[in-house]
């Protein structure tokens, strides 16, 4: 039982964590399995970015009955192949080591222990999380990138409201939007995304390119819809090689892009578009799908027109015809200069000085906030003194 | 830097009359169009002899367009006198060349406008490259109509040994490269023996051996770059598959591939078979 003193004690103590930046940040994050989609990226980037500025950041899993190090070692010394299921694989070869090395820490089977002053991040797939966490002392915040994943991963006549979340950080404006929609109470701040500094046109100026176009799509079949056709209806570029970009690491991914010209991206269900963003940066010119979802990126200020920086198409039976003119066009240097000029205006939107900046603004945004809400909550405490066999609530 | 890759264009020339001087004008006016520094292009005429004043006479009549390009200095003509034939033409051009980089340009055909750029760019950024070759459009002599594209099979995969690369294996497979266009290293050319003026019909091919035998990279940039005109009657391939039977330029394929090992043109006939003679007689 607390008695005032204790109380105003703990809140400055929480508050002191605030100011000087030893509170904690705790992303949750699944086990991408070296498997890194621009949906994890998001989150590590941000983890890292956060790190790198001094801020006390921590991944959080779970993973049930997970291997020590002592049981890696028997199954070694015994030449038997580990359970991939019950080990963090992570994100080491997908993204580099820097990423796997921020703290990792598995609360399956044990209370996770926070602060007041600390942040959870809850990506919006894991509502049982939300539901786990919602008694916790600690601010909790959803990242949100995928409209269509939240309503996969909700019960129906179940909202945020249920598990008590009322803040969330999305990539754009489009999707804060439809979380105000969806959920008025909930607060939202738009955090767009960067592209790293892997994806450039090349390592030395002026390096020219060859001529290999890029794949990037979901599926095999995707994959086939496009070359097999192209083929079929184009003898005279039956030469022309495709180069599937599905499942390779991220530095991988990056330079294959370098490598080639032109990059075909079909994914109809992104929410942000990561991979013809780092096409532009390497300096393909894309040829993309038009998502059911549309980029913010894709489309002029208005909305009311898709701008110039790729070549948008819908049918994917005629798309060979794209292709064709695209490559003779790349061959004799006729691809338009707006079509380039738009490519760059595009990405520069997405720097990673930008993208620090607006990090570190949203950070001390969401900590000042908090601060007032101790400084609010001492107000309360000292209007109405809590006597020693009263329960104290510190929310 | 770009600005060391000096070129020579050779137009060697052994006919004409007023349908050449069409084509020509159309050849010589898209070099005069290239996007690359004319400061550091040079066209050399090489004619037949009793050509002269033909090739002085179109080049009045070419002078405001050279004026425009800046080009007026630059362009000169050679008479070779005595029997001429293309491979000689050519290496006399070489040999009267003052860049150190050289291309060729047949009087029926001409250049997309930025291949001097785009082959000096190609240079520049690695200098293991010793022939750039562009892709060609290959081109009916009678309609103009795109036939197909030239020297683009080494972009397809499991083609060549290095994508875009003409190896040893791609020449052997018998696949018809086209050499007018490329960008040579002068030197180089020299320094091989130049093309072999006895050997008819394959001496391009006997020329990629001998290179690609002594490890030279002859590089394929991957743009569009010369427009290759096919079959026109009067044209040196075509007068070679009129002269020729296909046993006949199978014998010389054979023979450029024997010689290819040799800098010095050792003049060899190539030999026909007699068993398929034979076979033909039995009407097999």
């Amino acid at each position: 039982m607390a008695d005032t003193k204790t109380v105003l004690r703990r809140i400055d103590n929480e508050i002191k964590k605030l100011n000087d930046n030893s509170f904690q940040l705790l992303f949750f994050v699944p086990d991408a399995k070296n498997v890194a989609s621009g949906y994890i990226s998001y989150i590590y980037y941000f983890a890292y970015t956060l790190h790198e500025k001094g801020y006390n950041v921590k991944m959080i899993y779970q993973i049930e009955n997970e291997y020590t190090k002592r049981d890696l070692a028997d199954l070694d010394a015994k030449g038997k192949p580990y359970d991939e299921e019950r080990m963090f694989i992570g994100v080491s070869g997908a993204l580099g080591q820097k990423y796997a090395d921020l703290p990792h820490e598995n609360i399956m089977n044990q209370q996770l222990t926070v602060s007041p002053s600390d942040i959870l991040f809850i990506p919006e797939v894991f509502s049982q999380i939300m539901n786990q966490t919602k008694k916790l002392a600690c601010k909790r915040i959803v990242i949100h990138q995928n409209f269509d994943l939240l309503t996969d991963f909700i019960p129906i006549t179940i909202s945020w409201a249920n598990f008590g979340i009322t803040e969330a950080i999305t990539q754009t404006k489009a999707q804060a939007d439809l979380i105000s929609e969806s959920f008025p109470y909930v607060k939202t701040h738009v955090l767009p995304p960067y592209i790293p500094a892997m994806f450039k046109y090349s390592d030395e100026v002026d390096a020219p390119k060859k001529l290999i176009i890029n794949l990037v799509t979901k599926t095999q079949k995707e994959a086939n819809r496009i070359i097999k056709p192209f083929y079929w209806k184009n003898p005279l570029y039956k030469w022309v090689s495709f180069r599937d970009l599905r499942g390779y690491p991220k530095d991988v991914f990056a330079e294959y892009l370098k490598e080639g010209a032109i990059t075909i991206w079909v994914d109809n269900e992104t929410a942000f578009g990561y991979s013809p963003l780092e096409a532009m940066k390497a300096g393909n010119i894309v040829i993309g799908k038009i998502p059911e979802s549309v980029p913010e990126w894709m489309t002029e200020e208005d909305k009311g027109r898709l701008r110039d920086n790729g070549i948008w198409f819908n049918d994917m039976n005629h798309v060979q015809e794209i292709i064709a003119d695209v490559v003779r066009s790349w061959m004799l240097d006729e691809i338009p200069q707006e079509l380039t000029d738009s490519m760059k205006k595009t990405v520069d939107t997405y720097t990673y000085t930008k993208y620090q900046e607006d990090s570190v603004k949203l950070i001390e945004e969401i900590k000042n906030e908090r601060i007032r809400e101790f400084e609010d909550v001492k107000i309360i405490t000292k209007q109405n003194p809590v006597k020693e066999e009263k329960k104290e609530e510190l929310k | 830097m770009t600005n060391d890759i000096n070129i020579t264009v050779i137009i060697p020339l052994h006919v004409y009359d007023d349908e050449i001087r069409s084509m020509l004008s159309k050849a010589f006016e898209s070099v005069l169009a290239q996007t690359y520094d004319k400061s550091l292009i040079e066209i050399l005429f090489v004619v037949k002899e009793g050509l002269e004043e033909h090739i002085k006479n179109f080049l009045v009549s070419e002078r405001n367009n050279m004026v425009k390009a800046g080009m007026v200095e630059n362009v000169s003509v050679i008479v070779q006198d005595g029997p001429t034939d293309f491979a000689s033409q050519v290496n006399l051009g070489v040999k009267n060349a003052k860049s150190k980089y050289f291309t060729i340009l047949e009087f029926d055909d001409e250049f997309y406008r930025n291949w001097f750029n785009n082959a000096a760019k190609q240079f520049s950024f690695d200098p293991m490259i010793d022939v750039c070759i562009p892709i060609n459009d290959y081109r009916n002599a009678e309609s103009g109509e795109l036939i197909s594209y030239g020297n683009e099979l080494v972009w397809a995969n499991a083609f060549s040994n290095e994508l875009g690369v003409i190896d040893k294996e791609c020449i052997e497979t018998g696949f018809d490269f086209n050499m007018t266009g490329a960008i040579f290293s002068k030197e180089d050319f020299i320094q091989i023996g130049g093309l072999k003026t006895s050997i008819q019909m394959a001496f391009w091919y006997e020329y990629m051996l001998r290179a690609t035998n002594i490890g030279q990279k002859l590089y394929v940039v991957p743009k569009l770059g010369y427009v290759h005109t096919l079959k026109r009657k009067g044209s040196l391939m075509v007068t070679y598959s009129e002269k020729f039977s296909e046993k006949e330029a199978n014998a010389w394929f054979a023979l450029a591939k024997q010689e290819c090992l040799y800098k010095e043109d050792r003049g060899k006939e190539p030999v026909i078979s007699l068993e398929n003679e034979e076979d033909d007689k039995d009407g097999k």
